[in-house]
């Protein structure tokens, strides 16, 4: 049940994204927008789908800290360009 | 009854050093991160040299296609989820199912790929067009060999469960499982990063 509960938020993002990245005049920002959905996609899959929740708080924290650092750097370069 | 994973007869250990799936994978894990992760930091660092040619380059990518892709990961990682879930029941006929399933939306990616890759090709966008094309057929490539190695992993997977040996049939697919989704958040980084943000 919860599995199909992430799913479904992991649908309702992905197609928020491609919404407000075709819809949406947002400039520069939409790196930004775009790239913190994907992390809390990231997250979403991470935690629940690969069951990080359960692990050591090392691989929870070294994972996301990952995701979160590329997902920051390509936002953030992009947003400075 | 309730048949949260809370309730199997072999709780998720916690343990430093034995993460879901083992250690070895996690490690692989980690280190695709950073090899996918160094090439979207290229992707970037040249966007920012040339950002006309890198937004004249991604503009014939196809985001519909991208989307698609993206929808048909998450859709396999949800069903091999749900193939740990009912392993860890016990239930190995319900997990091979759920593995079917997900072999058949994993074929589903690797087909879709191909059509983009076969119109890229028509249209002559091949891999040293420019730096923007270099990279996409670099780390998309790489991923999509990711996504092919895996589904061997679980065809592997489904005809190696042996009875009497559930926490070791579990603890195989768990493993197979992270190196599936690992492919997953490897995507879910990609697919912004190449088809929306330019």
């Amino acid at each position: 049940m919860k599995n199909a509960i992430v799913f479904s938020l992991l649908v309702g993002l992905t197609l928020s994204t491609g919404w407000i990245a075709q819809y949406m005049e947002m400039g520069r920002n939409l790196a930004v927008l775009v790239m913190a959905l994907a992390m809390v996609k990231f997250s979403l899959v991470a935690l629940w789908f690969m069951e990080l929740v359960h692990a050591h708080l090392f691989w929870k924290r070294t994972i996301l800290f990952l995701g979160a650092l590329f997902a920051l750097i390509v936002g953030g370069l992009a947003l400075a360009a | 009854m309730n048949l949260s994973p809370a309730t199997v007869s072999w709780p998720v250990k916690s343990e430093l050093s034995n993460p879901p799936g083992g250690l070895l994978i996690w490690i692989v894990i980690l280190l695709e991160l950073f090899t996918f992760g160094l090439g979207l930091l290229a992707l970037v660092v040249y966007g920012r040299q040339e950002p006309e040619l890198f937004q004249s380059a991604a503009a014939h990518l196809d985001t519909h296609l991208g989307l698609l892709n993206t929808l048909v990961l998450m859709g396999s990682g949800f069903l091999m989820a749900q193939s740990v879930y009912f392993a860890r029941l016990g239930n190995l006929g319900k997990a091979k199912k759920w593995i079917g399933f997900t072999l058949l939306l994993g074929a589903l990616f690797v087909a879709i790929k191909t059509f983009e890759y076969t119109q890229k090709l028509g249209s002559g966008l091949i891999m040293d067009d420019n730096m923007f094309f270099t990279l996409y057929w670099l780390l998309t490539g790489f991923h999509l060999i990711h996504v092919v190695v895996g589904m061997v992993i679980l065809i592997v997977l489904s005809f190696s469960f042996k009875s009497g040996k559930e926490e070791e049939n579990v603890e195989n697919l768990v493993s197979g499982a992270a190196f599936w989704h690992m492919c997953d958040l490897i995507w879910l980084l990609l697919f912004p990063a190449l088809y929306l943000i330019y």
